[in-house]
């Protein structure tokens, strides 16, 4: 309870709740308010903006209406970008708290492949792996997971290599417990804070890598993706450039909205480990 | 006996989590001039939030209540450039008017001694502005300072190694003490800092000039941490706990220095500590904390062989020294 | 019969390219409920020895011997399964425990690891140890950051003898309390030896508690054991230099009046 309304003194943090709680209203209700395929042709093509209240934000070139595109591409951005963060941090956690407790060989070897990882462009990371495994949701966010989580290893390896040296790991170590018991229950939780406070900039980096993908037609193709609107509206940007706009403004307030957010939590967390 | 710092009725309350807590209720408390006095206590008992306190380095959140005077001699602020005193300063540089004109006067004439209240700290330090106009009725005079830390007021921590810059050699940190608060230039305030290691008895005093405190250890690192508290030539010197993490060889060492500091310049010690045998080699007088409140405070002696309150005798049985008779012993156990 | 005996312990480090003794060819033993004090300044090598006879570090020579067996032949599980046997209580109650623990936590682990409990059966052990050790079974719930140093300590201590060690290493386990639960802590440690013959590896920097509690102490300076003998007949005699430094500094209460 004190936690949330330290997370809500500060401006940001609320307009970047604010939008977040929007965009997730968008993507649950996108089924209930516009059941059926989002891709099908619901009127004349190109039809501007505000001029009918069937459709209200318009069509596109094949006439396919905007709102429930936006609203069911809502879903795609936000499904990839909390999977892709998740699975990125899940992966560096684990990695970067193996090989900071393991020490040795282990750390090297791990620590080596983080640098190989690390090295390379994550964008181009994933455009060469949707490329090879074909476009598909899980593929998206597999080979976005892929270029993001040596971040959160090295933090996390950081955190446990300062950790490890605590008296409660070497308590642990005296009353019998197992290294990989010690290793994710005594350490890991402890070392998460600042690998979550990476969080909200991994969310928003997949949010965009994934509209990339999507722009450059690497995207899931049974699925409306912001990324793929704005491609799909390029064509006509000088005739009907509302088709790239609104996708636009909606990719821009996402990301704004998860740092902001992200801020905030940090913000909260800093202010309560002050107190404490 | 003539007083130095003069605390009336301090109460401290910080809030904490949401809830108020009381650090310090109501203590009345003289420091003589000279005098060494030890202020002990066990955990919780405001023994450092009453030396933060006189020092002026309680965090702005905390309510304070009660009044601080100083009796400071009408030289003491002379050597330091006026331009940084008023942000400094514990205690603003507020002084009441009528008796500053008193005073200046009193100086002036040169009669009833070398001594005069420089600044009666008022109310709530930081939220003064809840008191009513009448009671504020201060006006600052910028001849007259405040005590100044640094300066007027030494300072030294239990933990050397975090009142030490890691990133700046030794030389430079108790330069910068007597540069800042004498006015001196660097190269006589390396000169000074380089005298001041030799008198906390620092081996090769130039070459630790230029070596940083992870370089030294933690015996060496408060002796570097009492030469910057002195470098200015402070009235008062407070040490916080400043042997508690050092071990028993070292402790003792330090405490002869700080004995032996204290006496060559004729300096005033507040000396905090939670052991009552240590107080007890190094002061005079002795105050004794509990939860907040004076529960005794006398001499040295009285303390040690009469203790009038029950709190005290607990304190003095519980301390183990080499002639008590062990609890073994006491317990009939034995291998 | 002895419970730990150590022999000829060594263990070197590098410092600044040179290398050091923590340790140097120290020995000693300890007999079933005996307490057995390392003394000595901070840098002499007593805390390394406590690490190295519990196998949180390794030596770079000498035996440990604990129970009759080698104990630097165990490893993996064998090891963990002996170190029931064995136990510790770290200075500092609060860094010697997970910050996110509860009380009932701390006192599970070695009761589920060792198998001396059902998951059943546990929390009537674990209220059990904290009523040994002079705590209600209410505090059971409370986290550790919310109790006091000296209740810690108490739970510090239960977590040890949880799984019926024969010694337990008392690292500095009182210099950080107050005096007055200081006293209570050491009555309770005393208790508990009487009651379980637990034998305790004391150790700290201050002679006057050593003279309280321990039956033998062995004096470092540098890594080497310079003079060893019944407590109080060494504290009262010392003839190392650095036994007459540790009388010395220690402070003294002169009292002409006693209670």
């Amino acid at each position: 309870m004190s936690r949330l309304s330290r997370f809500f003194r500060t401006p940001e943090a609320i307009a970047g709740a604010l939008v977040l709680a929007l965009l997730v209203v968008m993507a649950l209700t996108a089924p209930l308010l516009f059941p059926g395929d989002p891709q099908a042709i619901a009127g004349p093509a190109l039809l501007p903006p505000f001029q009918t209240w069937s459709l209200p934000l318009g069509t596109d070139r094949l006439g396919r209406d905007v709102l429930p595109e936006l609203f069911h591409g809502a879903r795609t951005s936000l499904a990839v970008g909390l999977a892709a963060a998740a699975a990125a941090l899940l992966i560096g956690a684990a990695v970067g708290t193996l090989a900071g407790f393991a020490g040795g060989l282990i750390d090297e070897v791990l620590m080596r492949i983080t640098d190989a990882f690390q090295t390379v462009p994550s964008f181009l990371l994933a455009l060469a792996f949707v490329s090879i495994v074909g476009p598909s949701l899980g593929v998206v966010i597999g080979a976005i997971a892929l270029g993001a989580w040596t971040g959160p290893a090295r933090v996390a390896r950081a955190e446990v290599l300062s950790i490890r040296e605590r008296d409660y790991v070497a308590g642990a170590r005296v009353i019998g417990m197992h290294p990989l018991e010690i290793a994710f229950r005594e350490v890991l939780p402890n070392a998460l804070p600042p690998v979550l406070a990476l969080s909200s900039v991994i969310v928003a980096a997949a949010i965009l890598t994934e509209a990339a993908l999507s722009f450059l037609g690497l995207g899931d193709p049974n699925r409306v993706t912001w990324g793929g609107m704005i491609a799909e509206g390029r064509a006509v940007l000088r005739t009907a450039p509302y088709l790239s706009i609104f996708p636009g403004i909606a990719l821009v307030l996402t990301v704004l909205g998860v740092y902001l957010a992200g801020e905030g939590v940090v913000e909260g967390n800093a202010v309560r480990r002050s107190l404490s | 006996m003539t007083a130095l710092l003069s605390i009336r009725d301090l109460s401290v309350r910080y809030r904490q989590d949401g809830v108020d807590v009381t650090a310090l209720k109501g203590i009345s408390l003289d420091v003589e001039a000279s005098e060494r006095l030890a202020i002990i206590g066990e955990s919780g008992s405001g023994k450092s939030t009453l030396a933060l306190a006189a020092a002026g380095l309680l965090a702005g959140s905390a309510k304070i209540d009660g009044r601080i005077d100083w009796f400071l001699p009408a030289n003491a602020g002379a050597k330091a450039p006026p331009s940084v005193l008023p942000d400094i300063s514990p205690s603003r540089g507020e002084i009441g008017s009528s008796v500053a004109d008193a005073l200046l006067a009193t100086s002036k004439i040169g009669e009833g001694g070398d001594h005069k209240p420089i600044s009666p700290q008022e109310g709530e330090m930081s939220r003064r502005t809840e008191r009513g106009a009448t009671e504020r009725r201060l006006s600052v005079i910028g001849e007259i300072q405040a005590p100044l830390l640094g300066r007027d007021i030494g300072f030294v921590f239990q933990d050397p190694s975090s009142s030490l810059d890691p990133v700046m050699p030794i030389g430079e940190q108790i330069a910068e003490v007597a540069r800042t608060h004498l006015g001196l230039t660097w190269p006589e305030a390396y000169a000074k800092a380089k005298t001041l290691l030799d008198r906390v008895h620092l081996p090769d005093p130039e070459a630790t000039l230029g070596a940083y405190p992870h370089q030294l250890s933690g015996g060496q690192k408060q002796r570097v941490a009492i030469a910057a508290a002195i470098a200015a030539g402070p009235k008062l010197l407070i040490a916080d706990e400043a042997t508690s993490a050092l071990d028993t060889i070292v402790q003792a060492e330090i405490v002869s220095l700080i004995r032996r500091l204290v006496a060559e310049d004729g300096m005033t010690l507040v000396f905090i500590s939670h052991d009552i045998a240590l107080a007890a080699t190094l002061a005079s007088r002795i105050a004794v904390l509990r939860h907040g409140e004076l529960v005794e405070f006398g001499k040295t002696h009285q303390i040690i062989d009469a203790p009038r309150h029950a709190y005290t005798r607990t304190l003095l049985d519980a301390h183990l020294g080499l002639d008590a008779e062990p609890l073994l012993d006491r317990q009939g156990a034995s291998a | 019969m002895t419970v730990l005996a150590v022999s000829n312990l060594a263990k070197r480090y590098r410092r600044g390219g040179k290398p050091f003794a923590a340790v140097d060819d120290v020995s000693f033993e300890i007999g079933p409920a005996e307490t057995l004090a390392l003394a000595g300044p901070s840098g002499s090598g007593k805390s390394t020895i406590a690490r190295l006879v519990l196998r949180l570090l390794e030596p770079d020579a000498g035996r440990i011997e604990f129970e009759g067996a080698d104990f630097l032949a165990l490893s993996g599980a064998a090891l963990r399964a002996r170190r029931a046997r064995l136990q510790m209580v770290f200075q500092d109650p609060l860094a010697a425990f997970n910050p996110r623990a509860t009380v009932a936590r701390v006192l599970d682990d070695p009761l589920r690891i060792h198998g001396i409990a059902s998951r059943a059966e546990r929390p009537r052990r674990i209220a059990a140890l904290l009523e040994r050790v002079g705590l209600g079974a209410d505090l059971a719930a409370r986290a550790i950051h919310e109790i006091s140093g000296g209740q810690r300590q108490r739970v510090a201590i239960a977590r040890a003898i949880a799984t019926q060690p024969s010694l337990i290493v008392l690292d500095e386990a009182v210099s950080a309390l107050d005096v007055s639960v200081r006293g209570q802590i050491l009555e309770l440690l005393l208790d508990l030896q009487r009651q379980e013959r637990i034998a305790y590896l004391f150790i700290s920097h201050d002679l006057g508690v050593i003279r309280a509690v321990a039956h033998r102490v062995v004096i470092l300076d540098a890594g080497r054991a310079v003079e060893s003998g019944v407590a109080r007949a060494v504290i009262g005699n010392p003839q190392s230099a650095i036994g007459k430094a540790l009388v010395a500094a220690t402070p003294k209460l002169n009292r002409t009046t006693r209670p």
